[in-house]
């Protein structure tokens, strides 16, 4: 494996994000400053995912979106991001103990996909594919934030139901907050995947795609993402909907995004092969 | 160290007795003033709450538990045998350990609970004021507050509450961020729903519905409450309007079923339902449980949260228990420069009185007062007083620090030394120590 500056920012962010594990799992109960440093930890975990991206930009001399690494950065700095806005909205203590875990996780998959190299072609590249992947991946990333939401509502209300309450339940930030912020998360999601989606097909078209682009198994799956989210926006914004029903559709979304950003590029032959980073698999 | 205890508490008297010696604020200083006067040179402390009347005296020669009780109780009179005969009298090192215990919540009727930490805080600061605390006693309440802050803070002493409305109030701020925009809705009117509305009240909820089989007496409530009083049968149109619901009505059947909570539940687009049914009989149907975003919690629901908080109290309570232990030892070992710190601070007193005496004997014996002049005489002689008193607080201020920074450095021995040659005191006591 090829040693590059980005892993030296790559390696400084895993360790802040493991930091923020051990301040916010282990060391909450006894240190109350421990709640304080979350957001610190966070942003300093997000800034050093960011710098990286720039010094990558700076190497490849052009916008880093087209590689594994950049796909995976891109995708932490917008759930931690997303994690950020919510945490000025609402206490979100215990939340950030599994945010911590999963941006570690994705900050050590990105620093080994740094040395990979990027498949995507010359000719296809452009400012339209650039934003169609930035757009993508900020869509997912708050669509999980929104479905880790959803899962940490399901688990107060079996709580609450079963009128035990565990460690994780004691932390978790009222069932009420968590449905607004849901709510609220739901509106910037759908719309940031609804202009991929929409740049997608756009990309399709510019690319001569064979007329059976629309049945391809990752335009399946994200097109049913895309509609299980926009059931879940219009019954959010439009009807007013709350509660458990609403928690296990974004739950439910969360499966599909899986599916269709890892699932499909895994295990079936797709048309986005192209763009493959890793081998025989997408970064959409 | 001579120090005791003299007191009774909930678990050698009922509250018909307790209530009986109990002192409020007025009370326990006129109490401490008289204490202070018959035995003026000892130091006292007082503490009264409802499960506890407890009398902290220290001084070199300690009064007999009759005359102490005597002090304590002058005034009341008509008070049982069985009653006289539930004080206890703890002495030396328990009476120090009691007291860490009380502080810590170890010895109250719930444990953990917190009021205690304050109520003696209180009591110090009174005894403070009246100036019944010297040498002896000042230092070591606040060992005993500084040991009861540690023990809340490394244990988990007092996690969880352990009232019924208490409980009730945290669920609902589980389910919901803000209480005060809370719609509440009070069915029945029983004690224990009076006093989960009061702990929901005290987090902020102020829009309360009071329904009631009889209109009066939920207005009566309503006023009381500052919430709108309905007949009882209105509660179904305000269902799907109302976040929380308490019932404790004397009801023999369930008085809400499902379907009515369906389809408030429907009509509320799945915002969550919380139902305290604090009522025996049950007044909610069990199957209301089973709705969806309804969080139905019954008297023993609750009762069992109760129970299970009181549990990880009593295992930290172990933890505790060892840390009172070890502070106790650590503070015992301290005693008897604590002792000889009070005695040397007596002599230090005794002897600037002496020097400040025989001075103003001297000053004032050398001039006689020309007539006319007494009253102006009087004046400058005050004036004299107090500057020498103030002169000699000062130069002694500082030994004093020093002395009672040694009785806590362990460097005792050498400064005491050091201060009796320099004052001409006389040598400390070898008894000093005795319990």
């Amino acid at each position: 494996m090829v040693f590059v500056p980005e892993h030296l920012l790559v390696g400084a962010a895993l360790v802040t994000f493991l930091t923020g594990v051990v301040r916010t799992g282990v060391l909450r109960a006894e240190v109350p400053t421990a709640a304080v440093s979350t957001p610190v930890a966070l942003r300093a975990g997000l800034g050093l995912m960011l710098t990286a991206l720039a010094v990558r930009a700076f190497h490849l001399g052009e916008f880093p979106v087209y590689g594994g690494f950049e796909v995976l950065a891109w995708y932490s700095i917008a759930l931690g991001a997303g994690h950020v806005h919510l945490s000025r909205r609402a206490h979100l203590d215990g939340i950030g103990t599994l945010l911590f875990i999963l941006l570690a996780v994705l900050a050590l998959a990105s620093g080994i996909l740094l040395a990979r190299p990027t498949r995507v072609p010359e000719d296809t590249r452009s400012l339209i594919l650039s934003l169609h992947i930035v757009t993508a991946l900020a869509g997912y990333g708050l669509f999980t934030l929104e479905s880790l939401l959803g899962a940490l509502y399901l688990a107060q209300d079996h709580s609450l139901k079963r009128k035990r309450f565990g460690p994780l339940a004691r932390r978790l930030p009222p069932l009420e907050t968590l449905d607004r912020l849901m709510s609220e998360l739901i509106g910037a999601a759908f719309i940031l995947f609804s202009l991929a989606f929409g740049l997608g097909v756009y990309l399709a078209h510019s690319y001569d795609w064979p007329r059976t682009w629309p049945l391809d198994p990752k335009v399946v799956a994200t097109a049913g993402t895309w509609c299980v989210y926009a059931v879940l926006f219009h019954l959010r914004r439009r009807a007013g909907r709350h509660g458990r029903k609403m928690a296990l559709v974004a739950v439910a979304g969360f499966v599909l995004v899986l599916i269709a950003a890892l699932g499909i590029p895994l295990f079936a032959e797709s048309m986005h092969s192209f763009l493959s980073a890793v081998e025989g698999g997408s970064p959409l | 160290m001579n120090l005791l205890v003299l007191g009774v508490n909930f678990r050698d008297a009922p509250v018909e007795y307790r209530e009986r010696v109990s002192l409020g604020n007025d009370e326990a200083a006129i109490c401490l003033q008289r204490l202070a006067g018959l035995f003026p040179e000892l130091e006292f402390l007082l503490l009264s709450t409802c499960n506890r009347t407890e009398l902290v005296v220290a001084g070199r020669n300690l009064p007999g538990r009759d005359a102490l009780l005597h002090g304590l109780l002058q005034g009341r009179s008509g008070l049982p045998a069985q009653l006289l005969a539930a004080f206890y009298l703890r002495c030396g090192t328990v009476a120090v350990g009691h007291l860490l215990r009380v502080a810590a919540s170890l010895d109250s009727m719930v444990v953990g609970e917190t009021e205690i930490l304050g109520q003696i805080k209180e009591a110090y600061l009174r005894a403070g004021e009246l100036n019944t605390l010297g040498a002896v006693l000042d230092p070591l309440m606040q060992q005993v507050l500084r040991v009861a802050k540690r023990v809340r803070s490394e244990t988990d002493i007092s996690a969880g509450r352990v009232s019924v409305g208490s409980i009730a109030a945290d669920l609902a701020c589980r389910v919901f961020d803000r209480l005060s925009t809370k719609q509440v809705a009070m069915l029945g009117a029983g004690e224990i729903g009076e006093q989960t509305m009061r702990a929901l009240i005290d987090r902020g909820v102020d829009q309360i519905g009071v329904f009631n089989r009889s209109l009066s007496r939920a207005q009566g409530l309503a006023e009381r409450y500052g919430g709108v009083a309905f007949p009882g049968e209105q509660l179904g149109d305000h269902l799907a309007d109302t976040d929380i619901l308490i019932t404790s009505t004397s009801a023999a059947e369930p008085i809400l079923g499902p379907q009515p909570v369906r389809d408030a539940v429907a009509e509320r687009h799945g915002r969550p339902l919380f139902i305290l049914d604090l009522a025996v009989p049950r007044d909610v149907h069990e199957a209301v449980g089973t709705i969806d975003n309804v969080y139905l919690y019954n008297i023993d629901d609750l009762q069992g949260v109760a129970d299970e908080n009181l549990k990880r109290r009593r295992s930290a309570a172990d933890q505790a228990e060892a840390i009172v232990e070890e502070e106790l030892s650590s503070i015992m070992d301290g005693a008897p420069n604590r002792d000889g710190l009070a005695a040397m601070m007596k002599s230090l007193e005794t002897r600037v009185e002496e020097i400040k005496a025989a001075e103003l004997t001297r000053i004032f014996e050398k001039r006689g007062v020309a007539a006319g002049e007494e009253a102006r005489c009087m004046r400058c002689r005050d004036e004299i007083r107090a500057m020498l008193h103030r002169a000699l607080n000062k130069m002694t201020a500082a030994p004093k620090r020093a002395l009672q920074d040694a009785a806590r450095n362990g460097n005792w021995d050498d400064f005491a030394e050091v201060v009796e040659q320099l004052f001409d005191l006389p040598p400390e006591d070898d008894d000093s120590s005795n319990t």
